[in-house]
């Protein structure tokens, strides 16, 4: 059989040596600085933002009731979770432990990957419960305010709004970000399971 | 150990492992620096507990596994690649050819193969790798038996 075998290794050592580029890499590692420094303080950032912005509400906002505070806050929160969600799993990125041997990598990635998808769907539940409390809760004040047919029209159409996002869009994009995450895990899984 | 040092005697091992990846001079160029910036950043993390060689090569092949998620882009940009684009300059036939059947391997297959062309040792190999000492020597044997069947194919 050897004899029959190109020499792959002849073919290998024949290529020319491309000289590093150590100012490119200098380049990247400035701006991956940059880009990582940014990236943690996302979470820190949004908090800040959000306690700032709900105690302007709470402070500067007049109403009768306090109804519209609570309800903008509630969105607020919605937002600031999503935030900070997709920052803590960036982070969690980052921090892999790429000097592990390829399979234990592989099994890494995987477990992350599983543990996303069980808690994206939770997330996403969480996520538009905040936001359609928030938005029935703030409208309340100024619904009251109107003459019940107008009251019915605005929440008729604001609860409409809301049963086609939670029956329509929310199943779409959680489909749709389901089946990116399970293809991406098929294809650890086929990688893992290819060595055994 | 220097990071500028080690940066100049690994690069070219790390690009070829790359390429062996991806078969793709751009793409196999950004890989190399990533693992290099990974190089950088966790150099001080690295205790002598193997070779700096072996640490270096398995950031750079999980730097090349991480790239599953972009693999669809991958794989189409391998097929437009040996479509329509023009070659890189200064690569010889033959190389050319054992890139592209590398890079149509399985995703461990073509690291394994890149590293034992890159004479590294088979003890080595299964450390970065994590399969056994056994295990790697019969996948080196049915890899070079695949790529002598695929150039024998393609008319050698």
């Amino acid at each position: 059989m050897e004899n029959n075998e190109i020499n792959l290794s002849g073919i290998w050592k024949k290529q020319t040596s491309i000289s590093p580029d150590f100012q490119d890499l200098m380049k990247r590692i400035k701006a991956y600085k940059k880009e990582s420094v940014v990236k943690r303080w996302i979470a820190n950032i949004s908090l800040a933002l959000t306690c700032i912005v709900l105690i302007s509400i709470w402070i500067l906002y007049d109403s009768e009731t306090i109804l519209p505070n609570l309800g903008i806050s509630l969105i607020i929160v919605a937002i600031a979770i999503s935030l900070i969600k997709f920052n803590q799993f960036y982070n969690v990125f980052q921090d892999l432990d790429k000097s592990l041997d390829n399979q234990s990598y592989l099994n890494v990635l995987l477990e992350i990957q599983k543990k996303q998808h069980a808690i994206q769907s939770n997330f996403m539940n969480i996520y538009f419960i905040l936001l359609t409390l928030g938005l029935i809760i703030y409208m309340y004040e100024f619904a009251s305010r109107m003459s019940m047919i107008y009251g019915i029209i605005v929440y008729g159409l604001t609860l409409a709004w809301i049963a086609f996002v939670w029956f329509y869009l929310k199943p779409k994009m959680a489909k749709k970000q389901n089946l990116k995450l399970m293809q991406y895990i098929n294809s650890i899984e086929n990688i893992i399971e290819s060595n055994k | 150990m220097e990071f500028d040092k080690i940066y100049v005697s690994h690069w070219d091992k790390i690009y070829r492992l790359c390429m062996g990846y991806v078969n793709d001079p751009d793409q196999a160029k950004d890989l190399t620096q990533e693992t290099f910036i990974t190089v950088w950043e966790k150099l001080s993390t690295f205790r002598n507990e193997s070779s700096i060689g072996t640490w270096i090569y398995r950031i750079a092949t999980n730097t090349c596994l991480s790239q599953i998620k972009k693999r669809d882009k991958v794989d189409k940009a391998i097929e437009i690649d040996n479509m329509d684009l023009p070659e890189p300059p200064d690569m010889d036939d033959e190389i050319k050819l054992l890139y592209q059947f590398i890079s149509e391997l399985p995703e461990l297959d073509r690291i394994i193969i890149s590293l034992e062309l890159e004479e590294i040792k088979q003890n080595e190999i299964s450390k970065i790798v994590g399969l056994s000492d056994s295990n790697i020597r019969v996948k080196i044997h049915r890899i070079k038996e695949k790529l002598t069947l695929k150039f024998k194919n393609h008319g050698k």
